[in-house]
């Protein structure tokens, strides 16, 4: 059931003479409340921790900030790579790699819900969607996403996604993802 | 002395090398564990440094072999299990000065070097011969059974040991930081986005299961079976400490850490040391407990194309694991009488099953082999050890269970299905680690 419809059932039956917690408490909405609750939880926003460009990702970060998605690719070789690295993960060299532009839409390839995180700053946020987006320019090219929006664990594999960018702790953007159609 | 990483030319990481050309030419004839805990207390008798040397001496006196006898030793240096010492802690100069030290205070105490247990083992006079293996004691063994192989070493110890300290697992550090590195941010690991350790093998398994129909729930008799084996481990964890069972309604009860992995289906971190001791075949035959004969020993260096190995690469890798094993070993899967391949986590037990072929088994196969027979009192046993979902984080009771299996002293474990006369124990993960191939005989 999706939150809306619990929300819906809630409110026809609450009788309007009742403070509206105690019926709540009263009432066997535990499915409207845990549901409401992880989709709260989805839709506000995941402050990630700040981020501190270096050497080997100030371009993907800057591009981040301009609101572009960007991938280093090697020109000899015409692959993407990501993570980034100094070299080209097939030719070995780091002379041709360069940061291309990518479409910003991809597929929801896999997905698991985290509830128990390592990182402090997500821990209030649990449990929440981590999902691996392919990019549409090639699909072997992964890109992680809590996929906002999205209740926890109602993630359709194989869904179109859009890229969207998120300030996180230090107001560094980063690419985040959002299901579409 | 100073100690280097093992050259790359020392693990057998490709197909086509052809048979190992040390074949049963070199032995495990010791074994020795020091006692689990969950966390350092903080006593100078119970750190890693001192949990490495009672392991140490346990297996030269398990051996037989004299101390002075002993001219190598091969270890990890790197000793956490994802607890490292916090910055700007004091550091205890009673535990420090209770050692005898080398130029890093917290050596023996957070980390391990060679030296550092040279400088505490008087009795270890003849050594000439230190290697790191680093990652774990899959790792450990492969360079000592090479060295030994090559005649570098003739009576090698192999150490792996472990500290945990106080804190939750890998919560301390650069997780509790407001900021992050952008290469952190992007790396496959951790990451911005909160990964727990498991989230890699828990979305692997969950593409298994879509692309197999299976379900979370088929692991377990794995599991079951897994605690079952540990709690006849005395040196393991759950056998010193919590002997519970764990039953179906435990399992699939338990909270999840990444969905699909469960508490359960992460092995608990803990400290501990195990030590062996490898020597020549010929050398072997006059000890005192049965040798052991290293059949072959293979890596894995598997790489994937982006953030997380995809379910086509981690079975292209276990595949070509298989593939390098047997090849080496001069054997096929039908030779092996039991497997102990690494299990924490749990869910890519199965990766590494099929991809050897154990007792037949194809791609999507395991989870129904699950729920056969896999005791020991059956045909196919499945980690007679318990592996680390039944003894904790070691990462060596498969290594030590397939010894004591092929010595024929393995206790309450003891394989009573099938008469064990090769074994195969490693890892850690699907798409990097280190294997051996274990054999009652030479030939």
């Amino acid at each position: 059931m999706t939150p809306f419809s619990a929300y819906a059932r809630f409110l026809l039956t609450y009788p309007g003479n009742m403070n509206i917690l105690e019926w709540n408490k009263l009432s066997d909405f535990s499915d409207f409340n845990e549901d409401f609750g992880n989709y709260q939880r989805q839709v506000q926003n995941m402050v990630k921790q700040g981020v501190v460009p270096d050497e080997l990702t100030k371009g993907f970060f800057e591009a981040a900030n301009d609101g572009r998605l960007v991938m280093q690719n090697c020109n000899a070789c015409s692959r993407l790579q990501n993570p980034p690295a100094a070299t080209c993960s097939q030719c070995k060299s780091a002379d041709n790699l360069e940061w291309k532009e990518m479409s910003g839409k991809g597929k929801i390839y896999n997905y698991g819900v985290v509830y128990d995180c390592p990182v402090k700053l997500l821990q209030d946020n649990q449990p929440f969607n981590l999902a691996v987006i392919t990019l549409d320019e090639d699909p072997g090219i992964q890109m992680y996403s809590h996929l906002p929006g999205t209740p926890v664990d109602q993630v359709p594999v194989g869904g179109r996604v859009e890229v969207l960018f998120e300030e996180t702790a230090n107001g560094q953007m980063v690419p985040e993802w959002r299901v579409v159609g | 002395m100073t100690t280097q990483n093992a050259p790359a030319s020392m693990y057998r990481a490709t197909e086509g090398l052809g048979v190992w050309e040390h074949r049963g030419k070199v032995a495990a004839v010791g074994v020795g564990h020091s006692l689990t805990t969950r966390r350092w207390d903080g006593r100078p008798e119970t750190t890693v440094g001192a949990n490495s040397i009672f392991a140490l001496r346990q297996a030269i006196e398990d051996a037989g072999v004299s101390p002075d006898q002993i001219d190598g030793l091969v270890l990890d240096p790197v000793t956490t299990t994802g607890a490292h010492w916090p910055e700007g802690d004091p550091i205890p100069m009673d535990v420090v000065n209770a050692y005898n030290q080398t130029d890093d205070p917290l050596d023996g105490i957070a980390k391990l070097s060679a030296e550092w247990l040279l400088k505490n083992m008087s009795e270890l006079k003849n050594v000439k011969y230190t290697m790191y293996g680093q990652g774990c004691m899959s790792h450990a063994i492969v360079v000592a059974a090479q060295a030994v192989g090559e005649g570098r070493t003739h009576t090698c110890l192999v150490l792996k040991g472990w500290h945990n300290l106080e804190g939750r697992y890998n919560q301390s550090g650069i997780s509790a930081s407001d900021t992050v590195p952008g290469t952190f941010a992007l790396s496959p690991g951790r990451t911005l986005w909160g990964a727990p350790g498991s989230y890699g093998t828990a979305l692997q398994f969950a593409e298994y299961c879509r692309k197999y129909g299976k379900s979370h729930d088929m692991m377990a008799p794995f599991m079951e079976n897994s605690r079952k084996n540990g709690l006849r481990f005395p040196e393991g964890y759950w056998a010193q400490h919590r002997p519970e069972e764990l039953t179906e309604e435990d399992y699939l009860a338990a909270r999840w850490i990444a969905k699909p992995a469960s508490l359960f289906d992460n092995d608990i971190p803990i400290m501990v040391s195990g030590a062996y001791l490898f020597t020549t075949a010929e050398r072997a035959k006059d000890l005192k407990q049965k040798p052991v004969y290293i059949l072959n020993h293979a890596s894995s260096r598997g790489a994937q194309r982006s953030i997380l190995p995809t379910l086509d690469e981690v079975e292209a890798e276990t595949a070509a694991t298989g593939r390098k094993l047997y090849e080496g070993a001069g054997i096929t899967a039908a030779d092996l009488s039991f497997e102990n391949m690494y299990d924490g986590f749990s869910l890519f037990h199965q990766f590494h099953l099929e991809g050897l072929g154990f007792a037949g088994i194809k791609n999507g196969e395991a989870l129904d082999f699950y729920q056969t027979d896999i005791s020991i009192e059956g045909p196919n046993p499945i980690l007679p050890s318990g592996g680390n979902i039944g003894s904790g984080r070691s990462r060596f009771w498969m290594h030590t269970d397939c010894i004591q299996q092929l010595q024929g002293r393995a206790g309450a474990r003891q394989i009573t299905g099938v008469k064990p006369e090769i074994g195969v124990s490693g890892g850690p993960m699907p798409m990097g680690g280190n294997f051996t191939v274990w054999s009652a005989s030479p030939d």
